[in-house]
């Protein structure tokens, strides 16, 4: 870690009250997660703000690797979706471990399909939970369209189209994260990846969205460009914060355990 | 109700016979102390000279054979059905009993019969059928050549198995569908997402099946465990197989037994528990033109041929669903049990009581904090805490009372009030029993306590138990 580089913390205390309550309701008594919430907003309110566990790295501060060096934690826990990606024709683009400090430990995969038209974003994490480590894996499939397009039932353009599959737990905060310019649906995990590819391209062929087709060397500079314009969202929302370089020594301490 | 095991005691060519209502219950607590403690531990109550019906009645036992420097054991726990725990147990025991031969009771009280030398009555082996023995055990002579043999696991070879080659998959299921729970009744709906069969829980025990396409895909299935068309080799049962859902490469600490199926290689790999061990023989013969091996290195073999490096269990996490076992000196017996639910009753009921306290105090902090009367509503919280805990410790005690009256009550206590020996083998003393432990560990090179017990499941389910 040089001086120079820029760490990102998440900030829960700025996710709106009411998905904060339900999303922290998944895995303690409701009165409990209510509480919590408030706790948050008031040290917020006081100025105290709370110290993320682990810090995150910009986009493109990632680490590229091959795939055989990759976590064998995060490739036991894609087997499943590596194997149905293969089957549906998928290619992967790019392995890589995430640049985190403090108690987070993360890896991804992008994947193309054959048509060129799907990029498949593959993510696994472990974090500090309620009950320990917590392991999560999030599935993506996100398409670019060729220009902006009006659905049916909204007057924002949509720029991309996203089908996006998490832990049921994690569902109930999806919402923060949606974005105008994106067409977004979570499904469960449980729901499998085949099922979600199927609603993915459903949604495209329904709302007439004109995907672009993503030669091999552009996908991946498209793939990045659409997560920075995420990436400042969440900035410019809040839900990130940049971590300051005392918060950054003191994060850094933190160990997953 | 009882876990009764049974110990035969060989000494000088004389069999001396041992009972215990509840030792079947983590009976290698009382094995790992070694041969002098266990002797020691039998010796609180008076022995028997003839096997009378304990092994009818037994779930399972020991037979310490000390002309021949062997013990065979066969203990009920879970926690073994996973090869890496088993293994490590397998090392404490084999360095507790310096000398002798620590063999597992494969085929539960017929093997522990058989070691005894003491014949057992059909009725008294619940789960196999061992009729003809003599007979069957021609057979398999004629069967198997030694050659054959050769390549099987010591423990295959040592335990000659007697049943014919269906018989010998003990009670695993028919066929694939059904080891994924899918019954014919029960035909798939499209919309139900819940209990999808070949899901699991994330801690519990599988089966771990991977198979390599000519072309060299691999895919992970799992099942509860290995089905009997998989090992005599029906090709339908692959065909369930690629219907399931894919699965990902399960850690080691849940995998009860692993196969790989190499089609390019005509390979199979095989590794497990006890079971396994036993099964792999059947699993030879079905499949005569494939090259099946026993996996020596178990969950490191199948993660080699099928990619991932996988999530190897350490010696310290296999030894964490151990020793809280070991070092309990709690005598398991049906008091003990029922206090275990009453504990975990007693758990839930306060975070019942516990959440409902947060919500009468919330509104009265809110009332505290708009109307700036922050010691009024901090007095009124403390007033209602106090008050909560003093009734419920006080329909705490109503309850146990009502209970150690009641007929379950009186019975669990007379049972405790009959026990004559010790509740353990070993030391009684907690420290003096780490220390042995920690001082055991050491010998069989193994992690010493302090870093095994990071590792330990705070939630275990029988923590209340131990």
């Amino acid at each position: 870690m040089t001086s120079r580089e820029r760490y990102y913390g998440e900030s829960i205390d700025a996710m709106p009250f009411g998905l904060m309550v339900n999303a922290i309701g998944q895995v303690v008594p409701l009165p409990i997660s209510f509480a919590v919430t408030f706790w948050f907003r008031l040290r917020r309110w006081l100025g105290v703000r709370i110290l993320p566990s682990h810090g995150i790295g910009g986009i493109g501060s990632e680490t590229v690797l091959d795939r055989n060096l990759m976590p064998p934690r995060a490739m036991s826990r894609w087997a499943d979706w590596l194997e149905q990606l293969t089957d549906l024709g998928f290619t992967s683009l790019r392995y890589s471990v995430e640049n985190n400090i403090g108690a987070k430990e993360s890896a991804s995969i992008v994947l193309i399909s054959s048509d060129s038209t799907i990029l498949a974003y593959l993510d696994w994490f472990q974090i500090p939970g309620a009950g320990g480590v917590e392991e999560r894996r999030v599935a993506e499939f996100n398409s670019l369209l060729e220009s902006k397009r009006y659905p049916s039932d909204s007057t924002v353009a949509v720029t991309e189209v996203m089908t996006a599959m998490a832990h049921k737990n994690d569902l109930a905060l999806q919402d923060a994260f949606k974005c105008d310019h994106i067409d977004t649906v979570f499904l469960d995990e449980k729901q499998g990846l085949p099922k979600a590819l199927q609603a993915h391209q459903r949604r495209i062929q329904q709302n007439h969205y004109p995907p672009r087709c993503l030669g091999q060397d552009e996908a991946l500079q498209a793939y990045d460009e659409m997560n920075q314009r995420r990436f400042d969202l969440m900035l410019e929302r809040g839900y990130l914060r940049e971590l300051t370089p005392r918060e950054i020594d003191r994060i850094s301490r933190k160990k997953l355990q | 109700m009882s876990e009764p095991a049974v110990f035969v005691v060989i000494r000088d060519h004389e069999k001396r016979f041992y009972y215990d209502r509840w030792a079947h219950v983590f009976l290698y607590r009382n094995l790992v102390w070694g041969p002098d403690a266990l002797d020691s531990w039998l010796a609180g109550e008076q022995p028997h000279d003839d096997d009378g019906d304990w092994f009818a009645e037994s779930c399972g036992g020991v037979v310490v054979d000390h002309d021949r420097r062997k013990i065979t054991w066969d203990g009920d726990d879970e926690a073994l059905s996973v090869p890496r725990v088993s293994n490590v147990l397998n090392t404490l025991l084999e360095t507790a009993w310096q000398g002798y031969d620590v063999e597992y009771a494969v085929h539960g009280l017929q093997s522990l019969a058989n070691a005894a030398g003491v014949e057992l009555e059909d009725e008294d082996v619940e789960d196999d059928d061992f009729e003809d023995q003599d007979a069957d055990e021609d057979k398999l002579d004629e069967e198997f050549s030694d050659e054959e043999f050769a390549d099987a696991p010591p423990q295959r070879s040592q335990t000659r198995l007697i049943e014919s080659k269906e018989e010998r998959l003990g009670d695993r299921p028919e066929t694939v569908r059904d080891a994924a729970g899918i019954y014919d009744e029960d035909e798939l709906d499209e919309d139900e997402e819940e209990d999808e069969p070949g899901e699991f829980e994330d801690d519990s025990p599988r089966a771990w099946i991977t198979l390599i396409n000519e072309q060299g895909v691999v895919r992970h299935r799992h099942l509860e465990e290995l089905s009997r068309d998989l090992f005599l080799c029906d090709k339908n049962a692959f065909r369930q197989l690629l219907a399931l859902k894919p699965n990902d490469v399960p850690p080691e600490s849940v995998v009860t037994e692993g196969i790989w199926f190499d089609f390019k290689r005509r390979e199979i790999g095989y590794w497990g528990n006890h079971q396994a061990r036993r099964d792999l023989a059947v699993l030879q013969r079905s499949w005569q033109q494939w090259h099946v091996q026993w996996a020596e290195n178990g969950y490191t073999d199948h993660c080699a041929v099928s990619g991932p490096i996988g999530i190897p269990m350490t010696d310290e996490e296999a030894l964490a669903t151990l020793t809280p076992r070991i070092l309990s000196t709690k005598r398991i017996d049906l008091g003990n049990i029922i206090g275990a639910l009453g504990g975990q009753l007693k758990k839930t009921v306060v975070k019942g009581v516990g959440c409902l306290t947060v919500l009468i105090c919330l509104p009265v902090l809110l009332f505290g904090l708009i109307a700036g009367k922050m010691q009024a509503a901090l007095i009124t919280i403390g007033v209602v805490v106090v008050g909560v805990a003093i009734v419920f410790k006080l329909v705490e005690r109503k309850f146990k009372r009502k209970f150690n009256d009641s007929s379950i009550g009186m019975f669990a206590r007379d049972q405790d009030a009959a026990e004559t020996r010790a509740p353990v083998a070993g030391p009684l003393d907690p420290a003096e029993r780490r220390a042995r432990l920690d001082q055991l560990l050491l010998a069989a090179g193994l992690p010493p306590l302090q870093d095994i017990e990071k590792h330990v499941d705070e939630d275990d389910e029988l923590k209340e138990l131990l």
